[in-house]
């Protein structure tokens, strides 16, 4: 954990299709974008948010509520984009 | 969920004629149409979704792994099959890791069931971080074989 600790925000996945491979590979593209450690959450799995097959195992439907986890000395720049991305409705891809 | 819940036994290709990507999607593709999976008049269409999807962003996965996939309403249960490749350089596929794939899993969802594609997906990836499950797909030369493995268990 960094000296200013985790920020953590709650999303609500947006995707009719839930977070599918395409949407968690933009993500992961974007996490990778940061230095810090990005981590999500579904319940009790815990997914890598820089890797997008991690995220697919989240099995994230939609609607479901994901905790947003962002460590690093760049979360507090990360954390707003990171989560209007895991959120976002997408496309019908 | 099992591979073997979608996995359509008769339209497994345990060796896979085509060499491209696009070639293999139209290989697979019509191999579930031939196995019953969807009508004549939706065969191209199909093709044509998974082909778009592709473009969108390949679906290799790494370690010589792809899962090209689209939803389509000519379904209306999930669908899918395996491919094997056992061309030499095996099948270029855009992967994340840049490596060329040999096993190639083609999903066909129904455009209402999210919960469903995500569970297949969720098995395909799981399963294929098994090494040993891998190495012994790679192994198989017949349907039978392909088969028997994806039903011991998974």
């Amino acid at each position: 954990m960094s000296a200013n600790g985790a920020i953590r925000k709650t999303v609500a996945v947006a995707n009719p299709n839930g977070l599918h491979m395409r949407p968690a590979t933009l993500f992961a593209l974007a996490a990778r974008t940061y230095r810090s450690v990005v981590t999500v959450w579904n319940g009790d799995r815990r997914a890598d948010g820089k890797s997008s097959l991690d995220l697919i195992l989240l099995v994230a439907l939609p609607g479901a509520e994901l905790v947003l986890e962002v460590d690093g000395d760049d979360a507090a720049d990360a954390i707003g984009p990171l989560a209007d991305l895991l959120g976002s409705p997408g496309e019908d891809t | 969920m099992r591979m073997s819940h979608f996995v359509v036994r008769d339209a497994i290709v345990p060796t896979l004629t085509a060499t491209t990507r696009d070639e293999v999607i139209r290989e697979l593709v019509r191999s579930l149409h031939a196995a019953g999976q969807f009508l004549n008049t939706d065969l191209e269409d199909v093709i044509r979704a998974v082909l778009r999807r592709e473009q969108l962003g390949s679906t290799g996965i790494g370690r010589g792994i792809a899962i090209p996939h689209s939803r389509h309403a000519a379904v209306s249960q999930l669908v899918g099959t395996i491919g094997l490749s056992k061309a030499d350089g095996r099948i270029p596929f855009d992967s994340i890791d840049g490596e060329p794939v040999d096993i190639v899993v083609l999903l066909i969802s129904p455009q209402d069931r999210p919960g469903d594609h995500l569970r297949a997906l969720e098995n395909v990836v799981q399963t294929m971080r098994d090494d040993e499950f891998v190495r012994s797909l790679r192994a198989c030369r017949t349907r039978d074989e392909v088969w028997a493995l994806i039903t011991g268990g998974r």
